[in-house]
C-alpha cells in the first residue's frame, strides 16, 4: 500500500495558488495524471511510497506545476524593466527622507529648539523616521506597481510604434535633473509631515539679546494637511519617475507633466490657501517690528505668507509645464 | 545551470516547444484524455511532459480551440479533450505552415552540405 496522504499534500500545494475557479477542475485531473502514472510505472506490481515520490518528483515542485498552470500569477508587483528604476528611486526617497530629518534636528538643536532630555529627543527622531519611512516607502511602490500595470499593457500594443524617437541633445532630461527633483519632493513631503516647525522666516534678537527663530507654519495645522502633502509627493513622483525613465522630453513626458503639476497646484491651493498654517505669533510679531510707514503692498504681503508662498510654487510649476510642453513638441503640429 | 552543461540538450527543448501545440490540435480530433495524449506522443517519439501538456490543454480549451467534458463511466474520472470547430480551423493553419517551415528549414540544411 502506499501513502495517499502525500499526493493530497501535494496537489493541495498546486491548487492553492491558482484561482479559486480552477481549483476543484485541476484538482481532480491532477489526481487522474498521478494515477496514471503510478499505473504506467508499476504495472500489475503493487504501488509503493518509493514509487508516488518519484512520480511527484518527476512532476516537479508544487511551485513549478502552479505557475505552468497559471502564469499570470506568480507576475511580480514590479516586474522588469520598472524594477531598476524602482529600487534607484527607493534609495533616493529613503535618503531625502532620513536626511531631511536627520539635518532638521541637528538645526532644531542648534536653534536651541528641544525640550526634554536628548535621550527624549533621539526617541522622537527615531519615531518620526519610522512614521515617514513606511509611508514613504508604500508610495514609491504603489506608484511603480501601478505605473508597471500601465507600462505592460501599453507596450504589448504595437511596440514598433511606441519606440521613442532618438532626442535632439536639448532634449534630453539629465538623470541628476530627475534625482534632484526627487530629493527635494521628498525632503519637502518629509519636513511638512514631521518638521515643519523648522521653516522660519526670520531670526531676530529679543528684548535681552537672544536669538529667537519664528518658524514660518503652524506645526500641528500643517502635519494635519499630511494627506495633501503625500498627494504632492505621489504627482511629483510620478511627473519624475516618467521623466527619468523616458530619457528626453515627448509628447508622454509633456502630457504628465501637466497633468502632476495642475494636480500639484490644486493640492497646492487646499495646502496653502488657508491662514491656519501660518504661524499666529508670526503674524503678531510682523506686525510689531514692520515700520507704521511701511507699503501697503509689503504690509499686505506679509500678512498673506501663505498665499504669496502658494504664489511662488504655482509660477514654478507653470514654468514646469510651459517647458515640458515646447520641448516635448506639444505646441507642434503632428 | 544545467543548460550551460548541457547546451544541446536546451536547444533541442527550444525546438520542441512550439511543436506540442500542433501536435495536441492535431492528435485531438478525436476526444482524447490528457494522459491518453502523453502516451500516444511518446509512442511516437514525442517527449512530451505531462506537466506541460496538461497546462497547456487547458489554455488551448481557454482560448476556445478545444473543448472538455467528464467522463465519469468508467472506474476513473477522466476529462476528455477535443478539438472544436475554430480549433480544426486552426491546426488546418498550422499545419500549413509547419509544412512550410520545415521545406525552408530542410532548404537552407541541404545547400550547406
Amino acid at each position: 500500500m502506499y501513502n495517499h496522504d502525500l499526493i493530497d499534500r501535494y496537489v493541495y500545494a498546486v491548487t492553492r495558488r491558482l484561482p479559486q475557479r480552477s481549483r476543484e477542475d485541476i484538482d481532480k485531473e491532477l489526481r487522474g495524471l498521478v494515477d496514471d502514472m503510478l499505473e504506467e510505472r508499476c504495472g500489475p506490481n503493487t504501488v509503493t511510497d518509493k514509487d508516488v515520490r518519484v512520480v511527484l518528483t518527476e512532476l516537479g515542485t508544487p511551485d513549478e506545476l502552479a505557475a505552468k498552470y497559471d502564469p499570470e500569477g506568480d507576475r511580480a508587483l514590479i516586474p522588469p524593466p520598472y524594477y531598476r528604476y524602482y529600487i534607484r528611486t527607493m534609495h533616493i526617497v529613503m535618503a531625502a527622507v532620513v536626511g531631511s530629518l536627520l539635518l532638521s534636528s541637528v538645526i532644531a538643536i542648534f536653534a536651541g529648539d528641544y525640550k526634554g532630555t536628548p535621550l527624549n529627543h533621539i526617541l522622537h527622531w527615531i519615531a518620526n523616521i519610522c512614521s515617514a519611512v513606511l509611508p514613504a516607502f508604500g508610495a514609491v511602490t504603489l506608484v511603480f506597481a501601478i505605473l508597471s500595470r500601465k507600462g505592460v499593457s501599453i507596450d504589448s500594443s504595437d511596440p514598433l510604434s511606441s519606440l521613442p524617437a532618438v532626442p535632439q541633445k536639448n532634449q534630453r532630461i539629465p538623470v541628476g535633473e530627475c534625482v534632484f527633483s526627487i530629493i527635494i519632493n521628498a525632503a519637502m513631503t518629509a519636513i511638512m509631515c514631521f518638521v515643519p516647525q523648522i521653516v522660519s522666516v526670520l531670526n531676530y534678537k529679543d528684548g535681552a539679546g537672544l536669538t529667537k527663530v519664528v518658524p514660518m507654519f503652524d506645526a500641528p495645522a500643517v502635519k494635519g494637511l499630511w494627506y495633501v502633502w503625500a498627494a504632492i509627493f505621489a504627482a511629483a513622483l510620478v511627473r519624475d519617475i516618467v521623466k527619468l525613465m523616458e530619457g528626453s522630453f515627448s509628447r508622454r513626458v509633456a502630457l504628465v507633466t501637466v497633468a502632476a503639476d495642475l494636480i500639484s497646484i490644486a493640492l497646492f491651493a487646499v495646502g496653502f490657501l488657508r491662514s491656519s498654517i501660518v504661524n499666529p505669533q508670526l503674524i503678531d510679531l510682523l506686525q510689531k517690528e514692520l515700520p507704521a510707514n511701511a507699503e501697503p503692498f509689503a504690509v499686505a504681503m506679509f500678512s498673506n505668507l501663505n498665499v504669496v508662498l502658494f504664489g511662488i510654487l504655482t509660477v514654478a510649476l507653470a514654468i514646469d509645464i510651459i517647458t515640458a510642453c515646447f520641448k516635448g513638441g506639444l505646441f507642434e503640429k503632428k | 545551470m544545467p543548460e550551460n552543461d548541457n547546451p544541446l540538450g536546451g536547444m533541442l527543448m527550444e525546438l520542441r516547444r512550439g511543436t506540442a501545440v500542433l501536435c495536441a490540435l492535431c492528435r485531438l480530433k478525436e476526444p482524447m484524455y490528457g494522459y491518453n495524449l502523453v502516451s500516444e506522443l511518446a509512442a511516437a517519439g514525442i517527449q512530451a511532459e505531462a506537466n506541460t501538456l496538461y497546462p497547456l490543454l487547458r489554455r488551448l480549451e481557454s482560448q476556445g480551440l478545444l473543448e472538455s467534458h467528464w467522463d465519469t463511466t468508467e472506474a476513473k474520472p477522466r476529462k476528455y479533450y477535443v478539438t472544436t470547430e475554430e480549433g480544426r480551423k486552426l491546426y488546418a493553419e498550422l499545419e500549413k505552415g509547419w509544412h512550410e517551415l520545415v521545406e525552408s528549414v530542410d532548404k537552407i540544411i541541404s545547400n550547406n552540405q
